[in-house]
């Protein structure tokens, strides 16, 4: 095969942009700038986990045509006591209509379904996948307060993703949660397998705190606290609602994870919520990841198998409805099945 | 409003009917689940009001994940939740199902998906409690266990045609058939002839793994069904109760050599000329003869007669005479302790076996050419006497009316080896026995070494644990009923153990066969039936 200069050359290109943001001497340089030292890094001592419930959610795009897309969401909690499964459950599997108009129509309907009032701001449908990520993350808030309010003190309460909202109507939300969670002596935590969080103007924060751990030869499990004044400028800083944790929960772990924290959690406790945490990510599938955010996944998540008979189901919906095949095809037909068979 | 609905905690995927055909059941069970091959389950069709039964052939593990080597890439030890996910295969193959009106049926249908498998219960076995016959040899097996109140019984009907008994030393041959001869002597329903060369079943002695055992003798409640010929001292005699062996030279035919030694074409041809000549005959010319004036060139210069046995002969060299002449001396000599010219036991073995006895030929430390000239001269003359029986019949009434024996023939790969016309009574007798209520037990550690075609006309197949596949698969072929998928468990079969396939009993039954001395006892604290049972005591 003759040699393509261009390709080679725009990959080359690609691969060192990427090298940029990662460059060889990343662990020097994040411990010259970061100033942590090993003894900033904290063991964890992997302790029983108690009651601990992780809470996730799923969205799919099921349709799509040039003006709409139907999106399916849904979310699900998974409670274990000792890691030992006692409840998990799913919110029925909801649909929403993205376009063809400039604001959704079904956020305000979800929203209020779940939260009793219509949210505080509309949700413009400008990007399907950011759409279909807030419906999402409604019924996912919406679990997470559910259960918030009916864990046992003392438990876990995990949540895929972030301490942080994505639409300002959720912002109210997560500070219910998380006072509902300080007042009845709940552990909230917010998980993250990967972070949009930099340092030095670009550098990701979780290869160089990862680095550096492995540079001063500290054993995992370990966690360490982010000095929020390191990290590069955040968007909608003013909906961040925890502090940022680093850690590396298992000795075999992939890589670490990024764990948020409620504002003002005190050292004690967030050793205590580690600790627990590094107890429930023992599992020789996926070490260092908390087990049962891994249940909650699989709970949730809505596979091909599932939306293959969604899809089905649907259409004899939409035959009833008496749109007709060519129409359906004309709408939500994808050419890119068709190429795909030749 | 919104809500969250809970998912089921219980596992509803594990022991219900998952596959596949008519032919081949799966279902998964927990993964820490002991099961064992052989294992024998109840798939519950309530849609169809049907039991279906169905035996464990194999066990694998298995899983929901996509990653099929989710287990080799494991990254550490510990592993939560993982019985929702991993679990084990069963795949099991149908022995039949019992309908709503409790009758039993070959497997022709399907139970309906997810019906669910249980474990059966003796009450669940009664069809085939019903269709058992009557000469027990052990309890059902389930795997593991053995299924208590459901005995294992060979019907008596099926034995004369042929029963082979297949097992590698120590897996509980001897045991089995020291079983099995107690059960015929309790139900006397056919005579059955065991020649004994080490003397272990009349007494008892050492098992191959060493242990005391005990004999028939001991089964005193069955005494009446058991005839013991033996060559051991008047005091032995005395002691057991016992007859004393004696064959006459007259129940010895020159063929019978052809069973004990490796003839030459020209010794054969000395062997076919005298075929048809009394034993006594034949020994008292083999006696007196001189080798050295053969080939004879001119009889009537030497005084032989025209016709007689040497004249007969007088084209024979010297040496297949004389090699004939030592062969017939060996014989008489070293079965001299029961051998001798004249006092035949025959007429009363034969008669013992008539009225359904075990009949017991006892020639410890005799050898085994003993072995085989006693079994071959009773055997043929067995068939000789059925032959002339069943000539003697109307056609209506033969089958009726003949006796019907069993003759035991140990290590029967050395009389039923493919190609070997030397021991034709043993072949004639696994061809055409059947016809005249002849059969053979025919026992071998080595049936790849037996003819395929004696094999074939074997209906009952007791296999105790074969560890060579060329053996496995070469009863796997010959058996009647298909053990194709039990061939993991004829290879994991445990001492004393048989899986059971008879033409009497819908599906191969998986045994374990009673330890003797444990079914003696038994036998022998149940009530002696009396003379006057069974008869009607009203007026």
């Amino acid at each position: 095969m003759p040699e393509d200069r261009e390709y080679t050359s725009a990959m080359q290109e690609a691969a060192g942009r990427i090298r940029a943001t990662i460059p060889a001497n990343l662990v020097e340089l994040f411990a010259k700038e970061s100033g942590i030292t090993a003894a900033d890094f904290n063991p964890c001592t992997p302790a029983p986990c108690g009651e601990v419930c992780a809470v996730d959610g799923s969205n799919v795009v099921l349709l799509e045509s040039g003006s709409m897309a139907l999106a399916v969401v849904r979310a699900a909690q998974t409670t274990f006591v000792d890691m030992e499964r006692s409840r998990r459950s799913l919110t029925p599997m909801t649909f929403a209509l993205i376009g063809p108009e400039e604001e959704n129509a079904d956020f305000p309907v979800i929203y209020a379904d779940c939260f009793g009032h219509p949210p505080g701001k509309p949700l413009p449908n400008e990007d399907v996948s950011r759409v279909a990520g807030i419906l999402r993350d409604t019924l996912e808030y919406w679990v997470t307060e559910t259960m918030a309010r009916e864990l046992g003190p003392g438990a876990l309460l995990l949540r895929d993703g972030p301490l942080r909202v994505s639409h300002e109507s959720h912002n109210p939300v997560l500070t219910r949660i998380a006072l509902t969670c300080n007042d009845r002596e709940i552990g909230l935590a917010g998980i993250s397998k990967r972070s949009a969080a930099t340092w030095g103007g670009g550098h990701p924060l979780l290869p160089a705190v990862f680095g550096l751990a492995k540079a001063y030869a500290v054993k995992a499990p370990w966690w360490i606290k982010i000095d929020p004044a390191l990290l590069d400028h955040a968007p909608f800083e003013q909906w961040q609602q925890g502090e940022i944790y680093v850690a590396s929960l298992h000795p075999r772990t992939k890589g670490p994870l990024k764990i948020e924290l409620p504002r003002g959690t005190k050292t004690d406790a967030a050793a205590g919520i580690m600790n627990r945490l590094a107890g429930c990510s023992a599992d020789g599938r996926i070490p260092g990841y908390p087990y049962p955010l891994f249940d909650a996944h699989r709970a949730v998540a809505l596979t091909e198998e599932i939306m293959a008979q969604v899809r089905g189901d649907l259409l004899g919906r939409l035959a009833e409805a008496g749109i007709d095949r060519q129409t359906y095809e004309i709408l939500f037909g994808d050419y890119h099945d068709e190429f795909a068979r030749y | 409003m919104m809500n969250l609905r809970d998912t089921e905690n219980a596992d509803p995927s594990k022991y219900r009917l998952i596959g596949r055909s008519v032919l081949s059941y799966r279902f998964i069970a927990p993964h820490s689940e002991t099961l064992y091959i052989g294992d024998i389950k109840k798939i519950v069709d309530t849609t169809k009001g049907a039991t279906f039964f169905a035996k464990i052939t194999d066990l694998s593990h298995d899983s929901n994940f996509a990653d099929p080597k989710w287990d080799t890439r494991a990254y550490a030890e510990q592993f939560y939740g993982l019985g929702e996910d991993v679990f084990i295969t069963v795949d099991a193959v149908p022995l039949g199902f019992v309908d709503r009106d409790g009758k039993f049926h070959k497997a022709r249908t399907l139970p309906s998906k997810f019906s669910t498998v249980e474990d059966p219960t003796a009450e669940d076995f009664r069809f085939l409690t019903e269709q058992m016959g009557e000469i027990e040899v052990g309890l059902m097996r389930s795997g593991q266990d053995v299924i208590k109140d459901v005995a294992v019984r060979i019907p008596a009907r099926v034995l004369p045609q042929h029963m082979g008994v297949f097992a590698t030393t120590g897996m509980g041959k001897s045991n089995f058939m020291k079983t099995f001869c107690a059960s015929c002597m309790k139900e006397k329903k056919f005579g059955l002839l065991i020649v004994d060369p080490h003397g272990e079943y009349v007494s008892g002695g050492k098992s191959s793994t060493g242990e005391p055992t005990k004999g028939l003798v001991h089964y005193t409640n069955g005494r009446d069904g058991l005839a013991i010929f033996t060559i051991r001292g008047e005091n032995d005699r005395k002691k057991y109760g016992v007859n004393r062996l004696n064959l006459e030279y007259d129940d010895f035919t020159i063929s019978d050599l052809s069973i004990l030694y490796d003839l030459t074409a020209p010794q054969y041809d000395i062997v076919e000329a005298f075929a048809r000549t009394p034993g006594k005959e034949v020994i008292e010319f083999f006696k007196n003869v001189d080798p050295e004036i053969f080939p004879i060139k001119d009889p009537a210069a030497i005084g032989i007669r025209e016709r007689s046995l040497a004249w007969q002969i007088r084209n024979s060299m010297g040496g297949p005479v004389r090699v004939i002449k030592r062969h017939i001396e060996t014989l008489i000599d070293r079965n001299a302790a029961f051998f001798r010219p004249q006092g035949s036991s025959i007429p009363e073995i034969i008669k013992n076996l008539h009225e359904n006895r075990v009949v017991l030929i006892d020639i410890p430390d005799m050898g085994e050419r003993s072995e085989l000239f006693v079994l071959s001269v009773i055997t043929r003359l067995i068939m000789e006497k059925h032959r002339s029986e069943a000539r003697g019949f109307g056609i209506d009434e033969r089958q009726e009316s003949a006796h019907q024996v069993l003759i035991t023939i140990e290590e029967a790969q050395r009389v039923l080896a493919s190609g070997g016309s030397s021991t034709q009574v043993f072949r004639e007798c696994a061809m055409e026995g059947r016809k005249f209520g002849v059969g053979l037990c025919v026992i071998t550690q080595q049936p790849k070494n037996v003819d395929p075609k004696v094999l074939a006309q074997i209906n009952t197949f007791v296999v105790m644990g074969l560890g060579d596949r060329g053996d496995r698969d070469i009863i796997i072929g010959s058996a009647k009923q298909d053990l194709s998928r039990m061939e993991i468990e004829i290879q994991t079969l445990d001492r004393g153990d048989a899986i059971i396939s008879t033409i009497g009993i819908p599906f191969p039954v998986s045994t374990r066969i009673h330890r003797f001395e444990d079914y003696l006892s038994r036998l022998n604290a149940e009530k002696k039936s009396s003379v006057s049972d069974g008869l009607d005591n009203s007026f």
